[in-house]
Order: structure tokens, then sequence, then C-alpha cells
């Protein structure tokens, strides 16, 4: 038996090895820590960042984020809404960004139920992305499950050390560079240490290469105008309004309003060339663009809530410069973005901090 | 516990150090706590169901040996009606209910189903059959009863065998746990390499493939006739290098426990007729309806008429078909098989004129070809059924088909292309390239193997070669294999 088991040990050297180097990526990387372990060292740093480059928990990972903060004021949508930051706030504590905690409208009314019946939350603001209305966004949610370190670790072997293997050979990073990092920086999860580029401790988005991402500005938007055709791609719009998109979103008003919450829910912008795009299409693929927002402002006053259609930057005064890409605006322009809703809303104005809008906003963005 | 979980590689290594460090006189008792648990992960308060209809057909079995005239035939149908009652109840309960339903709508009767909240007890269909099969041959009087409990127990629970089968005899079984099995390290070389194979066609092509037909199936009304054509042809492949697959990890891992466990798949896919397919298929399953359903049915009459033999044939594949599940999809695929078969033995001797007139009877090589591609062709319609949710969808995917033959040659290789995408065939072009190459791994393989028998020349071959093997499998599967603990396509039967 011993024999067969030294044997055995020896086969086993290669196959081990495959693992040992991933395995010390990833905890240099921390990228075994489940989200409750990267919210408490978020929670006892001056600046950590999360994101991991190896899988995607965000939904988990903002929820619990949610939970724990505990915030009056909170921000729900994709990662449309990221760049709307504390520092926006009067008192930085009142508010979580939980963008990216949700990708359709199926998982709204699964995170209002995952609130505690006691949490404070007072006011929800919602991107309701475009394409959320759109069939290929209409299926079920699936469960919020949170990641346990036998779940990491299983992902580890099943996937996670074969893309570290092919992030070390793209030179995404070299081990030494890694052990220096891990010792200089509090930050977790690889694309966090090596980029910069993380959720913050309020859920919003510190984007370390802003500049670089707004000189691909144009190549990108071009990306998405070829994307934009009479017929669709499913992207943007459908050629009609999903039913079953809009009662997922009227589920989670009814919710909201059985918890006392009021709801500013709002279609977030485009790049002006995208918008322009879109709206000057006439078929029924285009024609769901002027039907969106009078159907979801409809659906939110039954429920006395607000809603706004921003697709148009020009609606709250913001230009393609305070856009990063086609469809994500920088810091500047969720600034505007958030000083619009809070002038037209009574309920968000006392909890936002207008002369830190001002003193954002005057720093006029130069790309 | 999947086999294809680290949970279950944890178990098993665990269980393997355990095993051979204790002395070979509680060996079995360590397989019947570690079946217990193997069991228990799945759904833990299910046990006590299987330990019932233990203790029933322990005690019955010995009850019949010692019984004889009317009181015997008694006991067996208590047994019968305990085993198949259990059945019926978990797995055909809601299906009888809801067809009671349909008929009552149909002739205008109202009538509201009762349907039961139950999840079926996993792999209840097998160890009911390995049951019954015990007390029928105690009833027959060829096999004695077993007296100790926790054998008979370990016999119904062995954990290689207990989700998916092979559905053992106890000829074949039972004498293996009161048999001293000491450290045999080429028994259990040769049990790993068999789990390595399986592992291989589990992950490698079953859960890879499935990609695909999950993904088409589940986008039926917006796939072309190409993709579902695709999809079909890559389900043949998928159900069987799932379930051969699962049945090698199973035989496999017995075998390091020093137990020999019945093969359940010969190469099927090499059959020449329907017959052949059905002995080289699920082989444990076919043997078991052949000698306790077939065999009874053909003598219990003493004029056999041919049609009673084909009436006995059909009413076998109806029930293979509806062992597999409460759905008229599996009703189907028993029926079309039971059809084959009836008319395989009504037409043979015209299709024996036909192929000698033709002259395709003096070239063997393509007369082979000719069989196995229509025995081919007569499954691939046949699990069409199999995969369907329901005969609507089934009837659907031959409708989409049917459109292939007009798409294919319209193809462009943009078109290709864009099917590739993972919005059209559920796979991006290098996970659909690994599957075709591992299809044709594996028919590589499976063709040595016919010529050279399971891995036989490996065993010869020096170290390094042997070596050579067992990397190639490993490093595979670990890079190509879909490593998501996809469940086992048997399992739910």
């Amino acid at each position: 038996m011993k024999r067969f088991l030294l044997t055995a040990a020896l086969f086993s050297i290669p196959i081990v090895a495959a693992f040992v180097f991933p395995f010390a990526f990833f905890a240099l990387t921390r990228e075994f820590e489940t989200p409750s372990q990267v919210l408490a060292v978020q929670q006892n740093s001056n600046g950590a960042i999360y994101r991991s480059a190896f899988y995607d928990y965000d939904r988990p990972y903002k929820t619990l984020g949610a939970i724990e903060s505990d915030p009056q004021v909170l921000v729900l949508g994709t990662s449309r809404v990221l760049q709307l930051h504390a520092s926006l706030f009067k008192d930085p504590s009142d508010f979580y960004n939980a963008g990216r905690a949700i990708s359709k409208p199926s998982e709204l009314p699964v995170f209002i139920n995952a609130l505690p019946s006691n949490s404070k939350v007072q006011v929800i603001v919602l991107a309701v992305d475009q394409n959320f209305l759109s069939s290929a966004f209409s299926s079920p949610a699936e469960p919020i499950v949170q990641p346990t370190h036998l779940s990491i670790f299983e992902f580890f072997l099943a996937q996670g050390w074969k893309t570290a293997w092919q992030y070390y050979f793209q030179g995404r990073f070299s081990l030494s560079g890694l052990i220096q990092l891990n010792k200089t920086s509090q930050n977790i999860g690889l694309t966090a240490l090596v980029e910069g580029d993380g959720f913050q401790k309020d859920g919003s988005d510190e984007e370390s290469n802003i500049a670089a991402q707004k000189s691909q500005r144009s190549s990108q938007i071009q990306g998405a105008l070829d994307l934009i055709t009479p017929q669709g791609s499913g992207y943007f719009f459908d050629s009609s309004l999903s039913q079953q998109g809009l009662s997922y979103i009227e589920q989670f008003l009814e919710l909201c309003r059985a918890r006392n919450i009021k709801v500013i829910g709002f279609l977030p912008p485009y790049a002006t060339e995208v918008y322009q795009k879109i709206d000057s299409l006439h078929s029924s693929y285009a024609d769901t663009m002027q039907e969106e927002p009078v159907a979801l402002k409809t659906l939110f006053n039954q429920y006395n809530d607000s809603f706004y259609d921003l697709s148009n930057l020009s609606t709250f005064g913001s230009s393609d410069n305070e856009m990063i890409d086609s469809a994500h605006l920088d810091e500047q322009g969720s600034a505007r973005e958030l000083q619009y809703l809070a002038n037209h809303e009574a309920a968000l104005k006392p909890y936002v901090d207008m002369t830190a809008i001002k003193s954002i906003l005057s720093q006029t963005s130069s790309i | 516990m999947l086999f294809n979980s680290l949970q279950f590689l944890v178990f098993f290594a665990a269980l393997f150090f355990a095993y051979y460090a204790i002395p070979n006189r509680y060996r079995s008792y360590l397989l019947l706590v570690a079946s217990c648990y193997f069991y228990m992960a799945f759904v833990p308060a299910y046990i006590l169901i299987l330990f019932s209809l233990i203790t029933v057909d322990y005690f019955l079995g010995l009850r019949i040996a010692g019984a004889e005239g009317s009181a015997r035939k008694l006991l067996l149908t208590a047994s019968i009606v305990t085993n198949l009652g259990a059945l019926f109840f978990f797995k055909y309960f809601n299906f009888f209910n809801q067809n009671v339903a349909y008929l009552a709508h149909v002739i205008h009767w109202n009538y509201s189903p009762f349907l039961l909240d139950i999840i079926l007890p996993l792999g209840l269909s097998f160890h009911v059959f390995q049951s019954l099969s015990y007390v029928v041959e105690v009833y027959r009087r060829k096999q004695v009863p077993e007296r100790n409990y926790l054998v008979y127990a370990l016999y119904v629970m062995f954990f290689p065998q207990l989700v998916a089968g092979p559905i053992e005899r106890p000829q074949h079984m039972l004498h293996q746990f009161h048999e001293q099995h000491d450290f045999d390290s080429v028994r259990i070389r040769k049990g790993l390499e068999i789990m390595l194979w399986g592992f291989f066609k589990k992950l490698v092509i079953a859960d890879n493939t499935a990609l695909v037909v999950n993904h088409v199936y589940a986008n039926l009304a917006d796939s072309t006739g190409t993709m579902v054509l695709i999809a079909a042809t890559l389900f043949v492949y998928q159900l069987y290098c799932d379930f051969s697959g699962y049945s090698d990890i199973a035989v496999g891992s017995a075998m390091v426990f020093g137990y020999d466990l019945m093969w359940n798949f010969d190469r099927p896919y090499s059959s020449r007729s329907i017959a052949e397919f059905w002995r080289r298929w699920h082989i444990s399953l076919s043997t078991w309806l052949r000698d306790y359903l077939y065999y009874p049915l053909v003598f219990a009459k003493k004029r056999k008429s041919k049609l009673w033999l084909y009436f006995s044939l059909f009413i076998t594949f109806v029930l293979i078909g509806l062992w597999h599940g409460a759905n008229w999809t599996y009703v189907a695929f028993g029926a079309i098989h039971g059809g084959y078969m009836v008319f395989g033995q009504w037409t043979l001797p015209v299709r024996q004129r036909i192929k000698k007139a033709i002259g395709l009877a003096t070239i063997p090589i393509l007369d082979q070809v000719w069989q196995i591609g229509v025995t081919m062709v007569l499954v691939f319609i046949s699990f069409i059924f199999f995969r369907a949710t329901s005969l609507t969808q089934a009837i659907a995917v031959f409708y989409k088909i049917a459109a292939a033959p007009f798409e294919l040659p319209f193809i462009t290789l943009s078109g290709w292309k864009q099917m590739l995408k993972a919005t059209g065939i559920g796979v991006d072009a290098r996970t659909f390239l690994i599957i075709v190459l591992a299809i044709v791994f594996l028919e590589i393989v499976q063709w040595w193997q016919t010529r050279r028998g399971t891995f036989a020349p490996i065993e010869a071959k020096s170290r390094s070669v042997r070596w050579g093997w067992y990397y190639a499998l490993v490093f595979s599967i670990l890079i190509f294999g879909y490593l998501g603990a996809q469940t086992f396509i048997y399992f739910q039967f």
C-alpha cells in the first residue's frame, strides 16, 4: 500500500503544480474572501476597494453591503449608476450605492425582500435601464446566494485556476508585483489590486483609468451605433414593451410602498449620438423609446412615486464630455444627474449636499 | 452527492484510506455507513424510505425462503406491492392523477386532481428494481436469503450504484459482501482508470454538449432547423456519455474497493439493429425487464402465438419507457422502441430477401455501415422524445429538423460563425470544436476498445505510456471539462 501511495503521490505532482501557482495568486489577491469578509475589511480600512478578476459576486456583495450599511438613501441599478458617490450627500453614512445589485427587473423584488423589515431606507433612486423592458431581460430571478469559502474554492478548482494562468500568460500581473502590492495595498481582488478599479466602501465605483476610457469614447460610441438598426438587436430596445418586465417593477414598487420607501425612478442617459440615432429611427423597435418612459411614469405615479426620462443628456444639462462611454456618466455627469433629481424631488433634496455638487461641477471636465 | 463534485473527491479519498486501514471484517460495515452518508447528502430524510423498503424486503425474503405453496406467493405479492406501491406513490401518483383529471374533463366530469407536493427520492426506480430482483430470486429459489440485515442493506445501498445503477442481481453481488477484499494495487489502478474515463465522458463530452442542447431546447422557437438538428444529434452523445460516464465511475469506484459491478454499456452506437442496441444499452435494466417481465409474460400463455410474443415485447418496451419517468414522452420513447422491435421481427424475412436481391449482403462492410446507420437514425428519432419536455415539444423539434435540409446548403461561413456566437447555439466556436474533437476521440477509443478490450493494451504498456495516457485524460478534464457539478440525467429516474 505504501508503494502504491508513493507512486500516486509522485503521479500527482504535475497536477498539484498546475494548481499551486494559481492558488498563490488567489491568496495574494485575497480572491478567496467572501463578500462579508470584504465588507468587514472595507469597514475597518481607509479606502480599500474590491473587484475580482475571476468571478462576478457583485449581486450578493452589493445586497449584503446594502443590508450592513443600512442607509437612508439607496441608489439601485446597473453599472450605469456607479459614479454616484457618498461625498455628494450631507451625511455620507446616509447613502449606499447598490449599483450592480440588480441586472434585470425580476431581481428588484428579490433585492427589496432581502433587506431587513426594520431597514432605515427612506428613498430609493432607481435607474431603470432602457433594455429592462425588452424580452431578453424578462427572465425570472435566481435567489441571492452568498458565496462561502467552499463555493469560492470550488469555483477556483473548476475555473479560477485556468483563468489565473490565462491572465498570467497575458501579462496582466507578475508574481513579484503581486507580492509587493499585497504588502502595500489593502485592496481586495486582482482587478482592484493591479488596476485600481473597484467598489468603494459606499458601493460606488473607483475608476483609476477614466481618462483612458474617455480617450476611446468615440470608437466605443461607434460600436454602439452599429448595433442600432431599425430591427434592433435587443440590446437597446425591443419591438414592444415586456409586460413581464413591467410586472416585476410593479411588484418592486408595491413592496417599497409597504415599507414606506419613496422610489425615484429614471431612465439613465445615453451619449448624444446614440440617443439621436435611436430617436431618428422610425420602426416598432424605436417606438418603444417613446412608449417606455410613458409606461414607466404611469406605473410609478400609481404608487405615488416619481419617474424621469433622462435618456437625453441635455434634459439635466449634461453633455458628452461627462460621459465615460456611450452609456456611463462620469463623476461630474452623475453629480449633475443627482442635482436634477434632488431639485425635482423634495424627498431626496434634504439628503443631498448641493454645495459638494456645485464644487464638483465647477471643476470643468477637460476631456 | 454528485460523483463530479469536490465533496465526492474528498469523500472517496477519505473512504479509501479508512477502508484499507481497518481490518477486513469491518469493511462492509464501513461501506454501509459511507453509503448512508453518500445518500443523505441529497435529501437526508429520504433514507427512511429506503430503510423501510430494505427492512420489508429483508424480512419478506427470510419468510419466503421458509414458506411453501400459496403463502410463498402471498409473501412475494406483498413485497411486489410494497415496492411498486412506493414507486407509484412517489413517481407516478401525480402523473396518474393529472391524466385522470384530463380524461374527466374530456367526458365533462367535474374532477379536480389531488396532487402531492413531494420530490422523488433519488434513484428510487433503481433500488426498487434491485430489491425486487432479490425477492424474486429468493422466491424462485435461485438465491438463499441473506441473514445479515446489514449486508442486505449494503446490497441495496452500495454507494457506487445506489442512485443510478447498474441494477445488480443478488447472485452477482451478495456473496461479494462476505468475501475478503485485500489491497490489490493492480485492481485499484484499473478501477481508477475506469473512473477517469467515466469522468472524461461526463465532464468533457456530456456537460459541454449539454450547454448546446439545453440552450437550443430552451430557445426552440428562435432556433433554426440546423441548430435543432445539431442539438438533437449532440443529445445522442450527451445522453450516452452522461449515463455511461456515470456507470464507468460506479464500476471503477466499486473496483477500487474490491467489488465487481456489471457493465451497463457495451458501445451501443455500433449496434446493427435495435435488438442489439438494447443488448448494449443500459444492460442492467433491459436484462432485468427481460428476466422479470418479458419472459414471465411470454411463458404466461401455454400457446404462444406470434401476436402474443409481439404484444409481450411491446408492453415490455412501453414499461421501459415509463420506468424512466412519469411523462408521456417517456411512454412514447418506449412505445417507439417496442414498435421498432415488433416491426423488426415481423419484417425480418422480407428485409433479408430484399438485401439478397440487391446484393447488399455480399458486401459485408457496406452492409454493416448501412445497418449501423439505420439503427442510429432510429435511435436518434426516439431520443427526441426522450429529451423533449412534452409531446408537443417533440413534434416541434421534428418540424424544425425537417427544415434543416433546406437550410444547410445555404449557410455561409459567416452564417456558421454567427450561429456559434453565444446567442445562437449556446457555446462559442472554441467549445464547439472541443465537443466535436472529444466525440471523435471517444469514437476512436471505443473502436480501440472493441478490438483490444477495455484499456487492456494500456495495462500492458510501460509506466511512461500509461502515465502519458492518464495525464492526457486528467488535463483534458481539467482544461476542457465543464466543472460546474452538473447533475447526471439518470439521477432523476
